[in-house]
């Protein structure tokens, strides 16, 4: 194959990257609680329409993206490939056609005929731009290093993008006009994510599991310290995975009598002996795991979100371009320096990592999910990227308009009051007289007078063409985009900071969060031990000219020459794109024990154990607080409804946000210290920012990936106490000030006012009786939501707060006589 | 007027000692000369209607008190944009009698156009998240159904604005409000702890921001923004067809909601405030705001002396 500027493979991932990175972007913008159909997330009501067609439209775009790309590989492949391999594309081929013709048809079927007419329509228009596509790809020139070609080359690779997107878009627009669109599920990217899949049910369940783990896991270490050369760690680590999968499985199947036992009634005080299992929905992780094991790691490279923000940064900070790695260094050895892309053995510590994290989460610690890598995407976006948007659009939107020019104030007709004559000329004649036939006469021209006088009145000024665009793109963005207003996340700094670092280090090292620390990258290295797909390199081309090796994403190879470890392979396919001998692909070997042959991870047992070791240490220590202990509870950890035991509750929250993103309020806030360093990020409850509404049923408990927070119904919910309100007397007004307010017990959502009031005697200033109604709080009706404590005037430290005190998740937490014990 | 009954009438109208001093037949043809200022319209019926009777008896009742009036035509003149001010204040469904009655709203709107109104915006500063709140009351779709302007107020879009009050000077208020050519202030009949009962004055509470400060002095400054509002809205229209009669203005237990079948209409605010305290069975002197309207001279709190036309409607 001839050198290629953008081969079809790149044109393929990079689309792959752009739609799924866009998928995530949607679905998280589409994670809101308009409650406009009742605070549920079935229905389409509750959703920008925009948004939910976009989302769609993006899916089916990528999936005709990617079929048109397929059709130019295919002949491509088909055209060099012999035999199998060709059958094989050609199989592929044909099945996608033949899947788009059978749903074309069976959407068909029941549409009107001008419908139908149009999909057949768009139909052939998308063959014609595949002839088009394939056509302007043939007549390619060879590349050259010369600058005018190079931007036609770049213009060229517009062109085709373009086509493909039309095309798909028109597509797509079919589609959801003859279907209606479903509701994504909005946690649907986490449901392919092993690690949390892996993580959370072994910390959620495997607690008795470790007291013989630990010591089977020294005993194995042992062992293979004896007979080192017969077994590796690798395959160890492979074998454990194997059993953990085996296990989830037959979790999944005790699931559906646990599901028809959970139907009958909801326990408000979880056991936490209890088998609660996770979600089945996170079973398709182990979709992910086969893969995997056939392909690689290209979920990294075609699909995660993250390390298509990772490759994105690694090409804007220039980490690919070997020149500069290698500037000033001039003079020694140059042609044998390793590439940027040679394997390091610091990319070993991402193992070290993950033998930390699964250890940990052996002892039913869960603490290390929070580095995974969709769940700190997925924080981070909504906690500081989408909060960073909505503030330039509102702060934007709000400085234009304030600069617009000022429109003259309504007419003063309320006239300014001066002692006890505060009377407008305007309403003497209305009122002076009332009771009589008169007061009717003047009422009434006065009517008129005014309904008459709106013809004559001055036209409004003109607003300027700034104002108007800036304030349609504000309104566009807010009914679907942004919709709680002004949503905000305390210590996102810090979210927001971690995120930006991993981002600039791809400065130092392309996709160094990929290459060095990922867990979940490091889970599926382990899984790509013996991938089916795998690197061949024709020795008689090869002349190890090492620009493979500069342009590996995932440093696969130790360069120049070096063997290919599968397990470090982001399967971007980039290398065979940059080698100019086409001495490098990726083929489908059979026998798969036969050459060209993988290296394995090659890890060390010490690191291995000292990282389980350190993982486990980090536990203990994370565990030594009175806290974690359960001796203490903070006040102000209020989690949300449905949230389990703090211990089991820890054990399954990933801490990525979702929860904080639905909540309809925006109460929902990660925690920085409240639930200790094992609680960091995970949600609880802010009343000051946004209480817990009565009418929600804990959307925070639906969205939940690994069920840490429980689905409740409304009534269920209003069972639950998330905390208690207390009163601050030296700040409320009626018992500080003697001020009269009782907002508190207005906004009191409980039927029968969880808050009632004492009518009191007290003195002001000058020694005069007042008479004020003061609010207490009654301890059995009370729920914790925190109405009263957002609705509190006192805007900096509420007169009313709610503190963690009876909340039904914590039996240790119960100060009430007849509460939850009663 | 073909239901309003002559005794009925006079009743009322005994009942002050201005019109002791006028014939019943003098008023009777000022009444036909002069549009009314006030009108009651209530049920014929005894017990409690059923829902879809209510539903019915909601629109009737509506359309016969602002008929009363002199029709919509006299508040709303061709072209107008109105903005109908109903409360829509919580996450409660109608049963719940926490917001206006969507009804009555549909009915105003469907009068409003009728009677010529270029646009009808329905809108309400909600205590709840707004979109939840008016689809819960049912007050969204019954507006869209009709064909009115639903407007969710933006808080970031209150302009801070100087109404002179006694005690409030300046108070950030929607602008889209006072944009309208007519507001149309239609409350429902609720308890409420602090200022005992909540209907058209404290209503207008639904227009600003930074409304817990009224707390502090609820009389005065419900005065305050009833004297700023009052020459934008001349129409007022109460909704009694449920009240809440405690554990206001939230509400939620259908225990405190009582089914009064009432509505009642009228340009002095004051008035109808006074009426729908004793249809809470409240005395109006009771009400610190009610007493205060009339003080600052906004109405009277005799509703009676403003002779209101009264209506059975079966």
């Amino acid at each position: 194959m001839s050198r290629r500027g953008v081969s079809l493979t790149t044109l393929a991932r990079r689309a792959a990257q752009t739609v799924f990175l866009v998928l995530f972007v949607l679905l998280a913008a589409l994670t809101q609680a308009r409650g406009t159909a009742g605070y549920d997330l079935a229905p389409r009501e509750n959703y920008s329409p925009m948004l939910l067609d976009a989302f769609w439209i993006t899916v089916r775009a990528g999936l005709a993206a990617f079929f048109v790309l397929l059709v130019g590989l295919v002949r491509d492949r088909a055209r060099e490939a012999t035999g199998t391999a060709r059958r094989l594309w050609l199989a592929v081929v044909v099945l996608l056609l033949a899947g788009y013709a059978i749903q074309d048809a069976a959407t068909l079927w029941h549409a009107p005929l001008r419908t139908a007419l149009v999909t057949v329509g768009v139909r052939l228009l998308q063959v014609a731009a595949i002839l088009l596509f394939l056509t302007l790809l043939t007549a390619r020139p060879a590349p050259t290093r010369n600058d005018r070609q190079r931007v036609a080359r770049f213009l060229r690779t517009l062109v085709l993008l373009g086509l493909v997107v039309l095309f798909a878009f028109l597509d797509g627009q079919i589609q959801t006009r003859l279907a209606t669109p479903r509701v994504p599920p909005l946690q649907a990217f986490f449901w392919f994510d092993p690690l949390l899949l892996i993580a959370t049910w072994l910390s959620a369940h495997a607690l008795p599991v470790a007291v013989y783990a630990v010591p089977a896991v020294v005993a194995v270490a042992l062992i293979m310290t004896v007979l080192r050369r017969w077994i590796s760690v690798h395959l160890v680590l492979m074998l454990v995975l194997v059993g953990v999968a085996g296990a989830i499985v037959l979790a999944a199947w005790r699931w559906e009598g646990q599901q028809a036992a959970a139907a009958e009634g909801h326990a408000l005080m979880p056991d936490s002996a209890a088998w609660v299992p996770l979600p089945a929905t996170l079973l398709w992780a182990l979709g992910t795991v086969v893969v995997t094991m056939v392909l690689g790691r290209v979920f990294c490279g075609w699909f995660c979100p993250l390390g298509t923000f990772h490759a994105i940064a690694s090409r804007l900070l220039g980490g690919y371009r070997p020149a500069k790695r290698h500037r000033g260094k001039a003079g020694a050895d140059d042609q044998h320096r390793p590439g940027i892309g040679s394997t390091a053995p610091w990319q070993r510590a991402k193992y070290y990592v993950l033998a930390g994290l699964l250890a940990m989460a052996l002892l039913g610690g869960h603490w290390g999910t929070i580095f995974d890598p969709l769940v700190l995407l997925y924080r981070t976006t909504t906690t500081a990227l989408f909060p960073a948007a909505q503030w330039a659009a509102e702060a934007g939107s709000k400085a234009i308009l304030d600069a617009e020019p000022q429109e003259d104030g309504p007419p003063p007709e309320a006239a300014p009051p001066d002692g006890a004559n505060h009377q407008s000329a305007a309403d003497a004649s209305e009122t002076q007289t009332a009771g009589t036939t008169e007061a009717a006469a003047a009422e009434d021209s006065a009517v008129v007078d005014q309904a008459e006088s709106r013809q004559d009145r001055p036209p409004k000024p003109a607003h300027t063409l700034r104002f108007r665009v800036s304030e349609s793109v504000y309104e566009f963005l807010r009914d679907h985009v942004f919709y709680p207003p002004r949503q905000a996340f305390l210590g996102s700094g810090l979210i927001l900071g971690f995120f930006l670092l991993t981002l600039g280090l791809n400065a130092w090292r392309p996709r160094f969060w990929c290459r060095y620390v990922c867990p979940l990258g490091a889970l599926l290295g382990l899984l790509a031990w013996r991938p089916l797909l795998r690197r061949t390199v024709e020795q008689s081309k090869c002349n190890g000219c090492d620009l493979c090796g500069v342009q590996c994403h995932g440093a696969a190879a130790a360069s120049p020459g070096g063997q290919w470890k599968a397990a470090e392979c982001l399967g971007c396919f980039h290398c065979g794109d940059s080698c100019p001998r086409g001495a490098l692909r990726f083929q489908w070997p059979v026998p798969l024990k036969g050459e060209p042959s993988a290296a394995a991870v090659d890890l060390s047992k010490r690191a291995t154990l000292a990282g389980a070791l350190g993982g486990v240490a980090a536990l203990a220590l994370m565990r030594t607080t009175p806290q974690a202990r359960g001796t203490t509870f903070h006040p102000r950890l209020i989690r949300p409804p449905g949230a389990r035991e703090e211990g089991e509750f820890l054990k399954r929250c990933t801490a990525c946000g979702l929860c904080m993103k639905i909540c309809p309020s925006g109460g929902l806030q990660p925690c920085w210290s409240e639930a200790g360093l094992e609680g960091l990020w995970t949600p609880h409850l802010v009343p000051r920012i946004g209480p817990c509404k009565q009418e929600c049923p804990g959307l925070c408990g639906q969205v939940c990936p690994t069920g840490a927070i429980q689905p409740l119904s409304v009534e269920q919910k209003k069972q639950v106490k998330i905390g208690l309100a207390a009163f601050d007397v030296t700040r409320c007004l009626p018992y500080a000030y003697a001020r009269p307010c009782i907002k508190c017990e207005e906004h009191c959502p409980v039927e029968t006012k969880a808050i009632y009031p004492v009518t009191v005697e007290v003195k002001d200033h000058d020694g005069n009786p007042v008479s004020l109604q003061q609010p207490r709080v009654d301890l059995t009706l009370c729920t914790g939501c925190g109405e009263c404590e957002k609705a509190c005037v006192l805007l900096d430290r509420p007169g009313i707060s709610v503190f963690s005190a009876t909340e039904s998740r914590n039996p240790g937490n119960q100060p009430e006589l007849g509460g939850a014990y009663g | 007027m073909s239901t309003h009954s002559r005794r009925d009438f006079l009743v009322g109208t005994a009942a002050t000692a201005a019109t002791l001093a006028l014939g019943a037949d003098d008023v009777l043809a000022a009444q036909a000369a002069k549009p009314s200022q006030m009108t009651i319209a209530r049920w014929s019926g005894q017990g409690q209607p059923s829902e879809p009777q209510m539903k019915d008896l909601a629109a009737k009742l509506t359309e016969k008190a602002i008929e009363g009036l002199g029709g919509m035509k006299r508040f709303v003149k061709k072209g107008d944009v109105v903005w109908i001010k109903p409360n829509i204040g919580w996450d409660r469904t109608p049963q719940q009698a926490a917001n206006t009655n969507p009804d009555v709203l549909a009915t105003l709107i469907k009068l409003c156009l009728d009677a010529g109104a270029k646009t009808v915006k329905v809108g309400d500063n909600a205590c709840d998240p707004a979109d939840k709140t008016y689809s819960a009351s049912g007050l969204a779709a019954a507006a869209k159904e009709l064909g009115a302007e639903v407007v969710l107020l933006d808080k970031s879009r209150f302009k801070e604005t100087a109404i002179r009050g006694e005690r409030v000077k300046s108070i950030p208020i929607f602008p889209g409000i006072l944009e309208c050519d007519v507001v149309i202030n239609v409350p429902i009949v609720k308890h409420h702890r602090l200022a005992i009962l909540t209907a058209c004055m404290k209503n207008y509470m639904g227009v600003i921001e930074n409304r817990g400060l009224f707390h502090q002095n609820i009389p005065v400054c419900l005065a305050d923004i009833t004297r700023f509002m009052k020459p934008r809205a001349k129409l007022c229209v109460v909704d009694a067809i449920r009240i809440l009669q405690d554990h206001g203005p939230k509400g939620g237990n259908l225990a405190d909601v009582v089914v009064k079948t009432t509505v009642a209409a009228g340009t002095d605010i004051v008035a109808l405030d006074a009426l729908s305290a004793e249809l809470m069975g409240k005395a109006p002197k009771d009400i610190a705001s009610i007493v205060k309207g009339q003080e600052a001279k906004l109405g009277t709190m005799d509703y009676r002396s403003l002779k209101p036309l009264e209506f059975q409607v079966s």
